[in-house]
């Protein structure tokens, strides 16, 4: 008898959890449309603030992009500063580096950072802009083993029709901003990880920086 | 799976069955070539890669490229778009047999449907009708069986005009390529016709997509070696969640928590 009535009240708190998720969920919908105040409040599931926060940054992009009469320069350098406003670039700078984060002096951290926000910005402005009849859709989010989150989605339409995009989300002093953006399995932190230590072990700190600085001089004349 | 059905025996027999016939497959394929297994992310034939991939970008420079902006240039986005789902829709018996050979019969249920769909109601597969109705679209070939069966990929390895690859991505590319039903059947000038016609097409789908990756790699071996591998490991598993050890080492790298943080990060951050 007793086994019975306490396997009742398991499933009674289930059907209850089930109905008081189910009513969170809805209302992350609702706040999807002001993430300031879904971010704000701190008794919100980790998943839903960067779902929010993922399908802001696509609102953003995607309002951007179907702006009509706006130069493509215009375009790039409004996409640019969703990219800045959005992204953790002292956490990604970190991580691309690793382990030689390390080796860099307090003022090259600061100009690495400075430099790679510059490129990375540059780097998907000048990607998205192309993009121009397709859809995004949020697929889900997933809470991963130490805190941070992935959302992940599916462009829908154009020429990249199908393609996975995974946002992996991080909660640093309690602002939520994205750290790293995985395409088709294919991680950008992983892939500038590779390539700067490379260039680290060729030339360390200095030419790193200097091979930076080529980059974003190049970038900013040939468009 | 296979060997199951056609052998008639019980379970642990074909599993043991399997393993020995992935130990063969892995010995005769790999050990000759990669020289024993080697950790994926190391790249012991880098110098000669290096070589191999120098060789392909001047191939691509001077031949491909101009090609396929002929291409590009000559024919409307629609056609271009149609070719790549012809030759879609012609690979598609493949992809259903890789997947019931890997031991998908859902995946390859849905071959079937989309077979049929873009038969009847794509004009013979020039319209890929079944992906406006958002059906999943699978990408399988003998290298990704391979892999399923347990054959270890190798290191990297960059192919003279195909690329980049692995020893078992490579075994699975001359498999595919010999196992297309089509060369049996037409004298081989046309069957490398109809490859150049399919790479050709490919090529122009890329034109920006490769110009753009130029320009922004620090070291364009590196990226495309990085990219490829990366990318093959999400094809393998089907987009399946990466190992917790390799997502530890790539989100919070050893010493990562005792990195403090100081004002200056937030300025980078804050700054507009």
């Amino acid at each position: 008898m007793m086994q019975i009535e306490s396997r009742h009240r398991r499933v009674a708190i289930l059907v209850l959890s089930a109905l008081v998720f189910g009513s969170v969920s809805s209302l992350a919908e609702e706040s999807a449309s002001d993430p300031e105040r879904a971010a704000a409040e701190t008794t919100e599931q980790p998943t839903q603030v960067a779902h929010a926060l993922v399908s802001e940054i696509i609102d953003l992009v995607l309002a951007e992009l179907s702006k009509q009469g706006v130069e493509k320069e215009a375009k790039i350098k409004a996409l640019e500063s969703i990219v800045f406003s959005k992204f953790d670039f002292a956490t990604i700078s970190r991580l691309v580096l690793a382990r030689n984060y390390k080796r860099l002096t307090k003022v090259q951290r600061r100009e690495f950072q400075e430099l790679f926000k510059a490129y990375l910005s540059d780097f998907y402005g000048s990607r998205l802009v192309d993009y121009v009849d397709e859809k995004v859709e949020v697929k889900g989010a997933r809470l991963e083993e130490r805190g941070d989150v992935t959302v992940m989605t599916k462009v829908i339409g154009g020429d990249v029709d199908g393609i996975a995009m995974h946002y992996r989300v991080r909660n640093r002093k309690g602002s939520w901003k994205v750290i790293d953006v995985t395409i088709e399995g294919v991680s950008t932190v992983s892939n500038f990880r590779s390539q700067f230590k490379e260039i680290m072990i060729q030339g360390g700190p200095e030419k790193l920086l200097e091979t930076l600085r080529e980059k974003n001089y190049e970038d900013a004349n040939t468009e | 799976m296979l060997f199951q059905f056609s052998m008639g025996a019980s379970n642990a027999d074909a599993v043991r069955m399997r393993g020995r016939v992935r130990t063969l497959i892995a010995s005769a394929c790999l050990c000759a070539a990669a020289g024993c297994a080697t950790p994926p992310e190391s790249d012991p034939w880098e110098k000669l890669n290096r070589k191999t991939f120098a060789f392909n970008v001047a191939v691509d420079k001077y031949a491909y490229e101009p090609a396929a902006k002929a291409w590009d240039k000559v024919l409307p986005d629609f056609v271009e778009t149609g070719i790549g789902n012809l030759f879609d829709h012609a690979n598609r018996p493949f992809v259903l047999l890789h997947n019931l050979l890997q031991g998908k019969p859902a995946a390859a249920g849905e071959d079937l449907v989309r077979l049929i769909a873009n038969t009847i109601f794509g004009f013979g597969g020039l319209v890929d009708v079944a992906s406006m109705d958002g059906m999943p679209e699978h990408d399988e070939d003998w290298g990704q069986t391979l892999a399923v069966w347990g054959v270890e990929s190798g290191p990297y390895l960059e192919l003279p005009f195909f690329g980049p690859s692995t020893p078992r991505s490579a075994v699975g590319l001359a498999a595919d390529t010999f196992g297309a039903p089509y060369s049996y059947f037409i004298p081989f000038y046309a069957s490398a016709t109809v490859t150049a016609t399919r790479l050709l097409n490919t090529r122009a789908h890329y034109l920006d997509q490769l110009a753009q990756e130029r320009r922004d790699a620090f070291d364009w071996y590196v990226f495309r070696r990085d990219a490829y591998l990366q990318n093959l490991k999400n094809r393998v598993n089907d987009g399946a969640v990466m190992a917790s050890e390799e997502e530890n080492d790539l989100y919070y790298y050893d010493d990562f928590e005792d990195d403090e943080y100081d004002e200056d990060d937030e300025e980078v951050n804050d700054a507009d």
